[in-house]
């Protein structure tokens, strides 16, 4: 049991502890993609365009989870970008726990309002 | 493959000046995928992105730990560069790829004017019932003379700078990591090295809000990103090791012209039309 008051120096450990492990899993996941990848013999097109990864979020996220049902390198890297993507929001979701502790009320409700933010991007990019 | 590799190799350089420039990986990559590789605009600005996210996270660890970063200033300025970051996200959609290289553009030469410019460091007294008070903007670092105190200044014209530096941001793929510090150093008078180290730490915050709408649009291509991502991380790591030798300021001075030389360049592709 932990009986010392939770502080802004345990809030630092955590949140440094938290960065290291995302940015880690993100680039290990993108690089068992990458090995997957290159055994089913991916070529890379002669013009970008033709990566395209669909043109609503509808098409975008109904193909990642197609691709990484059957097990696709491709999707093996997306997933990676997700974890990285992931890494900052659970960072702020982690302050938000501490300053809960500390009974910080202000910078409890300053992290939701940023939550509320990323909420509203990723909902305006589902919109699309 | 050997693209990816040749993608990575480059990413890798990036990084390394990016790091070395103290600009970012960001600035150098968006030029070098767009002009030098011909990868579509907005596909480069999506995997700078996602290097800004690795790199932020990556060099706050460090930061964090030492006990410069000061998350409270960060987590109420992100307010401001996450709604900024979604308005130049959702901007950037209707924007054509020329027109946004002019933008980028202009923003690297404002970034290298400014870089230039020697930093002030400031230390400020807080001022009882202000605002920077009342919202708790305010701290303490350890010095060699033991630990020194400091507080925010004019917090409102700050908060409105970085909006600016947010929109930047996901406008154009880049950290804005520049205008964070014009912010903190020029307008909320914050030491120099909370500054640098908690703009770093908001840049990764701030590039997720631009990259969810990104990748929502299909933008964010897995075999150009991630390439992208571990180039840009592991040159900026090898920079931040050789840092110390390279803050000359005839080294400044060089590094200054060449990303002037590439802002010019930029521009005059970009009035030609040459973005695809």
């Amino acid at each position: 049991m932990r009986t010392k008051p939770f502080t802004d120096i345990d809030l630092n450990r955590s949140v440094g502890n938290l960065l290291r492990l995302g940015v880690l899993l993100s680039v290990v996941t993108s690089l068992v993609g990458f090995t997957k990848l290159f055994m089913e013999g991916f070529v890379m097109p002669k013009k970008y365009k033709l990566l395209d990864m669909g043109t609503t979020s509808e098409k975008v996220w109904g193909q990642f989870w197609n691709s990484l049902m059957k097990g696709e390198g491709m999707a093996i890297i997306q997933l990676g970008i997700l974890f990285l993507i992931l890494t900052p929001l659970v960072r702020i979701i982690f302050a938000l726990i501490g300053y809960l502790k500390e009974k910080d009320y202000v910078y409890v409700v300053i992290s939701l309002i940023v939550l509320a933010i990323m909420t509203v991007s990723f909902l305006t990019g589902y919109a699309h | 493959m050997s693209e990816i590799i040749i993608l990575f190799i480059g990413a890798i350089a990036a990084g390394l000046m990016g790091s070395l420039t103290g600009l970012g990986g960001g600035v150098i990559i968006i030029p070098l995928l767009t002009l030098g590789f011909g990868v579509p605009m907005h596909y480069a600005i999506g995997a700078s992105l996602i290097s800004v996210i690795g790199t932020s996270s990556g060099a706050a660890v460090a930061f964090v730990k030492e006990g410069f970063t000061n998350m409270r200033i960060g987590m109420f300025l992100e307010i401001a560069t996450t709604a900024g970051a979604v308005v130049g996200a959702l901007v950037s959609g209707f924007l054509n790829p020329n027109t946004i290289g002019i933008i980028f553009a202009s923003i690297l030469i404002l970034t290298v004017l400014l870089n230039l410019k020697g930093k002030p460091d400031h230390q400020e007294e807080l001022i009882k019932g202000s605002l920077a008070d009342k919202l708790k903007l305010y701290g303490t670092f350890p010095d060699k003379d033991g630990i020194k105190h400091y507080a925010s200044r004019n917090t409102i014209p700050g908060f409105l700078m970085m909006i600016f530096a947010g929109a930047m941001s996901g406008l154009l793929g880049i950290g804005s990591g520049a205008l964070k510090v014009l912010a903190m150093d020029n307008m909320m008078k914050l030491p120099f090295k909370v500054s640098t180290t908690t703009s770093n730490f908001m840049i990764g915050v701030t590039a997720v809000a631009g990259a969810m709408i990104y990748f929502q649009r299909g933008q964010i291509i897995p075999v150009i990103a991630a390439p992208v991502l571990i180039g840009v991380v592991v040159g900026s790591f090898i920079g931040s090791k050789t840092l110390m030798i390279s803050k000359t300021k005839k080294l400044k001075v060089f590094f200054a012209i060449v990303i002037t030389l590439l802002s010019i360049y930029m521009m005059y592709n970009g009035v030609a039309k040459n973005f695809n």
